[in-house]
């Protein structure tokens, strides 16, 4: 006993992280029985953080965002709250502090040891994605999405997301319908055939049928073998193709030769061998270590996250080789898909989602009360955005541009819709901009200004909302049930109070405050633009005021103070967007594994001036998307 | 303006055929889904965006239906055929993600007494639709049929395993599905006595048709899939059997049904065989993404007319439709403010007082419900007027109208309910019932599950039998 004291003071003196050998259940479990759990555990929840599910170290070790989530309100005095009956002392605040901090690398290092894969779950294609295969696996320029109205894989969050992409008797019907009907437009040459439906039926009936029933049956075989192995992105195993040969020899005696291979390759294409992506399990039964992918399963994930459609025949020739796997053909492969056109699906299909302006057309300011708004507008507004990180891509450039450049892809209409002058024409073309043109990075952007907004007016909760969650990775959580509008009284002739004022009842509302404070200032820095994008210098006769200030204390008066916020918590940003792109890829709730992933990720691109290709590479090439693991384990707590 | 006298002539075909004298019903205490020869219950289902403005809607007084109110007063001329009900409400709470639209679209349909997200994805319990399909599967070609906008986060109907079934918008998706390779008929239902019902007589097996064939080879794919795969993926495997199977069983009952049909000498089921879609150059979706009132009219007749002509023909026999989204502007039917979109509008028009709100969104919004009872009338209209053995296809249906929310602030208390239809003798239409505040919705849906042949004890959050419906 006596020798305790003189420890405890040695490590003091020494300015030794006493705290770091906190112990859970002695020393923080206290502390947070006493200051949170009253909010936040159990049904009360308190902005979604239930602190009361963990009743170890292990357990914290296991999500880790939510423990990060902790530290920052910790550090930026934002919890616990002033009204909090019981204050937390500075000295313990520290101890929590160092003690998340400690554990959050400690669990880190340890992710970054073993080489967990993480769930793999099965894939079907999505809808861009068949519409892209079925396109380049039979050369016909047909929709066939459109064709039979196939729904739309997710309406929030990524589209490659494995938990929706689910499969109803109706969307079984729909691929059916749509194979018949690909199958059909399959041409054979005559006179008024294009050359380039020559080309596709050529491709397919790759083998001379002869005349007579066993020619046509060996062409059949070549035939069906081909377009098997470009189906199902693999080489059709025996049995698969005794199934098809079967269906082909039954029907082959009562019908002509091409009507019977068609039948065959309409079973192709509504098998689970091409709708489901299929990554078969092997290996040890419960095991931590992933093993690697096969060539032809990292084949067809390289190219669904790159191209959103089936590899292409340089991709599949290397996975038969069994090459792919070599780091330096896998590198030089993501170059040379990086640079192909069809990269551009980056673009559409992660890009597009992540800033949430794939709902474009579903944005709230009508024409009605802003004429300037038209479809021709939004879509230029889309495109823009779309440009931008697509010539991120072309030029390996950096994503912090993302968060401020001195350029963007504007046309006529949209010039002049953003003020800029001597741009005609309704091409995009890339425009060099003056920092008193109040532009450049997405936060100039059209597309999210007015995806932010409301009908007819701006929303700064909207907007802050969008930059905590989209580029911060923090959203706030939904408003709680039940709670009152703010009392808006727009067009009812009461007492006139600007909408500052209105939107001030935010703050002074204790229930809304939390929140608000943080995202309502953010959002009127960008009170500028209007509803729809536009730069104005006031809001119906009133003049703007765009001043807020952050919780932290930090004033912000307008858009560019806000692009300096965003720039120093670029790192933040970065850790997002790696977090997303990998949530897109993997199609998966991240685990703790993932975590890894991402920082050892960031660190890199902030090594390397945040290049487009470093971030696709480094997902390309981390351990969760070159190796699987069997699916029997239970799947990690989902968040 | 769109074309749409070819599909209305030839549904009008459809209906005009007589129907035997003798089938004339004599209509007794037998359960609803008996199968007794008589034209068939059906259970029809509209459900439409926005909740509703409850004074407009609500009938002052218990009883007989007096005067209506403004929302309901397009129908009038249907009175004798409503059952309104009020005092319902939905009770279950949502968890684990979600928002206020999502919650109230994962409670409408199923009454659960707890909608949960799993990581991303909603889960919620059997919906009315499906679990009335459940009970009628084997007696038509499609167990069921869920029409109308694609609604984004709004799913009402979900399956048995908790999941959500798509709803198809595209009219000609419809129309091939329903009617591709086969002629429509209205079945005499004397034929279905003798022959007993389609599906339950075999007739001499078909040379195996394509579709067969594809089938036979796909679920050979998917059983030797499953063998490779582990337990978490087999499940999706499972899932993709299930959706064979479906396929499969809607051939084979056509072509049960072709047979019954074929073998039907007292030649008096009703063929149309010039049935056939409008042309539209513009494209469907331009319907229901469009902003145009008078192109979204057109739609919804389009739609409720195919899915009459599902029920008409006997293809099913549940039929569930949405319309409406809040994205939608009004401009034209919205009189007395320049905003014209709905949301918005439902956001302004309800507060809590209601005295808060805005007066002029409050109005707007009950514009909007009211033009919705305009083609809600139409739907009755048609289906007064088709004759099924001396009664009418409305008399044998429950025609559940109703919101997937209360109001326009995603209230779940005292939803716009109404029942319109006899269904088959079990309903006491022209009638408003109002039921103890809060009374369930699901206590409803049990009665119509009972009705549809389900005989389910409890379902969702319900607390027992509503009554009072006949």
């Amino acid at each position: 006993m006596p020798h305790l004291p003189r420890v405890l003071l040695l490590l003091l003196v020494a300015g030794l992280p006493l705290v770091g050998a906190a112990d859970f259940a002695k020393d923080i479990k206290p502390l947070l029985t006493t200051h949170c759990t009253e909010c936040h555990t159990d049904k009360k929840a308190k902005g979604g953080v239930d602190l009361g599910m963990f009743s170890d170290e292990s357990a914290v070790r296991r999500d880790l965002p939510t423990w990060r989530k902790v530290a920052e309100q910790l550090t930026n005095r934002e919890m616990p709250t002033d009204k909090a009956k019981v204050p937390l002392k500075d000295s313990d605040r520290a101890l929590l502090l160092t003690w998340i901090d400690g554990t959050l690398k400690s669990a880190l290092a340890e992710a970054a040891k073993v080489k967990d894969p993480g769930p793999a779950p099965l894939r079907r294609l999505t809808r861009t994605q068949y519409r892209n295969t079925i396109r380049d696996l039979l050369g016909v320029e047909l929709d066939a999405a459109e064709l039979v109205n196939l729904p739309s894989d997710s309406e929030r969050g990524y589209d490659t997301y494995a938990g929706t992409l689910t499969l109803s008797p109706l969307l079984f019907e729909k691929y059916h319908a749509a194979a018949t009907q690909v199958v059909a437009a399959l041409r054979a040459p005559s006179s008024d055939a294009t050359p380039a439906q020559t080309k596709a039926w050529a491709a397919v009936f790759c083998a001379n049928p002869g005349t007579t029933p066993a020619t046509q049956k060996s062409a059949a075989r070549t035939i069906l073998t081909t377009f098997a192995r470009r189906a199902y992105r693999r080489p059709p195993a025996p049995d698969e193709l005794a199934r098809l040969f079967k269906l082909y020899d039954t029907v082959a005696g009562s019908r002509p030769f091409e009507d019977a291979i068609r039948l065959s390759l309409t079973a192709t294409l509504v098998s689970p061998n091409f709708l489901l992506r299929v990554e078969a399990d092997r290996g040890t039964r419960g095991a931590k270590e992933g093993y690697p992918l096969t060539s032809h399963e990292l084949a067809t994930r390289l190219s669904y996250l790159l191209w959103s459609t089936m590899p292409d025949q340089e991709l599949a020739d290397l996975a038969d080789k069994g090459t792919l796997n070599q780091p330096a053909v896998l590198n030089a492969q993501i170059k040379r898909m990086l640079a192909d056109q069809r990269a551009r699906a980056l673009s559409d299909g992660f890009f597009a989602t992540w800033l949430q302006i794939n709902h474009l057309d579903r944005a709230r300011p009508t024409e009605q009360q802003f004429p300037a708004f038209t479809a021709k507008l939004r879509q230029a507004m889309y495109e823009e955005a779309m440009r931008f990180v697509d010539e991120l891509r072309v030029s390996d450039g950096s994503l912090l541009d993302l968060l401020k450049s001195d350029y963007t892809f504007i046309n006529e209409d949209l010039a002049k819709h953003y003020g800029i002058v001597g741009v005609s024409g309704p091409e995009l073309r890339k425009v060099a901009l003056k920092p008193e043109q109040q532009r450049g990075g997405v936060l100039g952007m059209g597309a999210v200004l007015a995806i932010t907004s409301h009908t007819f007016r701006t929303s700064p909760t909207l907007r802050g909302k969008w930059v905590m969650e989209v580029l911060l990775g923090t959203p706030p959580p939904p408003p709680p049930a039940d709670v009152k509008p703010i009392d808006e009284a727009a067009g009812s002739g009461k007492a006139a109070k600007s909408f500052r004022e209105q939107l001030e009842q935010h703050v002074t509302d204790p229930t809304c405050a939390g929140c608000h404070k943080k995202m309502d200032p953010l959002g009127f820095a960008l009170d500028s633009y209007d509803a729809v994008g536009a730069w104005r210098s006031g809001s119906g006769d009133r003049p703007l005021d765009t001043s807020g200030t952050l919780p932290n204390g930090t004033k912000v008066t307008g858009v560019a103070d806000l692009r300096a916020v965003l720039w120093q918590e670029r790192a933040k940003f970065t850790n997002t967007l790696v977090e997303q792109f990998l949530l897109y890829a993997l199609g998966r709730d991240l685990i703790t594994a993932d975590q890894a992933v991402i920082a050892e990720l960031v660190t890199k691109l902030e090594a390397d001036n945040h290049r487009f290709s470093t971030l696709i590479a480094g997902v390309a090439t981390s351990t969760p998307f070159m190796l699987r693991k069997n699916a029997d384990l239970p799947e990690a707590k989902r968040k | 303006m769109l074309n749409r006298r070819h599909l209305l002539k030839a549904a009008g075909a459809l209906v005009a055929l007589p129907f035997l004298e003798s089938l004339k019903p004599a209509w007794g205490a037998e359960p609803a889904d008996k199968d007794d020869g008589r034209p068939p219950l059906r259970q029809f289902i509209i459900t439409i965006a926005g909740g509703t403005v409850v004074e407009s809607w609500k009938p002052d007084k218990d009883g007989p239906l007096q005067k209506l109110p403004s929302i309901l007063r397009p129908l009038d001329a249907h009175k004798s055929e409503l059952l309104v009900i009020s005092g319902l409400s939905q009770l279950g709470k949502q968890s684990g993600g979600g928002n206020a639209h999502t919650h109230c679209a994962g409670l409408h349909l199923t009454g659960a007494k707890e909608f949960v997200w799993e990581g991303k994805v909603p889960k919620s319990s059997i919906s009315l639709d499906q679990a009335a399909a459940a009970a009628q599967a084997g007696e038509t070609i499609l167990p069921s049929l869920e029409l109308g906008q694609p609604n984004g986060e709004q799913t009402y109907s979900w399956s048995a395993g908790g999941t959500t079934v798509p709803y198809e918008g595209d009219p000609k998706q419809v129309f091939d599905r329903l009617f591709k390779g086969r002629t429509p008929t209205v079945p005499t239902w004397a034929r279905d006595k003798k022959t007993k019902n389609t599906g339950t007589t075999k007739p001499k097996t078909p040379a195996a048709s394509d579709e067969r064939l594809v089938i036979d080879l796909v679920l050979e794919d998917a059983k030797a899939l499953q063998k490779r795969l582990g337990k978490a993926d087999q499940q999706r495997v499972g899932e993709f059997l299930e959706a064979v199977h479906s396929l499969e069983s809607r051939i084979v009952k056509m072509d049960n049904r072709a047979a019954a049909e074929a073998n039907d000498k007292s030649g008096s089921s009703s063929k149309g065989s010039d049935l056939a879609l409008p042309k539209d150059d513009k494209g469907w979706k331009q319907r229901w993404n469009g902003q145009d009132v008078e192109m979204r009219a057109d739609y919804i007749e389009l739609m409720t007319t195919l899915g009459i002509l599902a029920m008409q023909t006997d293809t099913t026999r549940v039929v569930t439709m949405s319309f409406g989204d809040d994205g939608e502007l009004w401009d034209g039917v919205v009189t007395v403010t320049n905003e014209f979109h709905h949301h918005t509008l439902e956001h302004q028009a309800n507060a809590n007082p209601v005295s808060k709100a805005d007066p002029l969104s409050r109005e707007a919004c009950r514009q909007i419900h009211e033009w919705y009872s305009v083609q809600f009338a139409k739907v009755l209209s048609k289906m007064r007027a088709i004759d099924e053995a001396g009664t009418s296809l409305l008399d044998n249906t429950m025609l559940l109208y109703t919101s997937y929310m209360a109001d326009g602030g995603h209230g779940t208390h005292d939803y716009p309910v109404l029942i319109a239809g006899r269904g088959k003798g079990t309903i006491k239409p022209g009638r408003h019932v109002a039921a103890p505040m809060d009374t369930p919705v699901a206590n409803l849906y049990l009665e119509m599950l009972d009705r549809m042949g389900d005989r389910r004890e409890s379902f969702g959050g319900s607390t027992g039998r509503l009554g009072q419906l006949i």
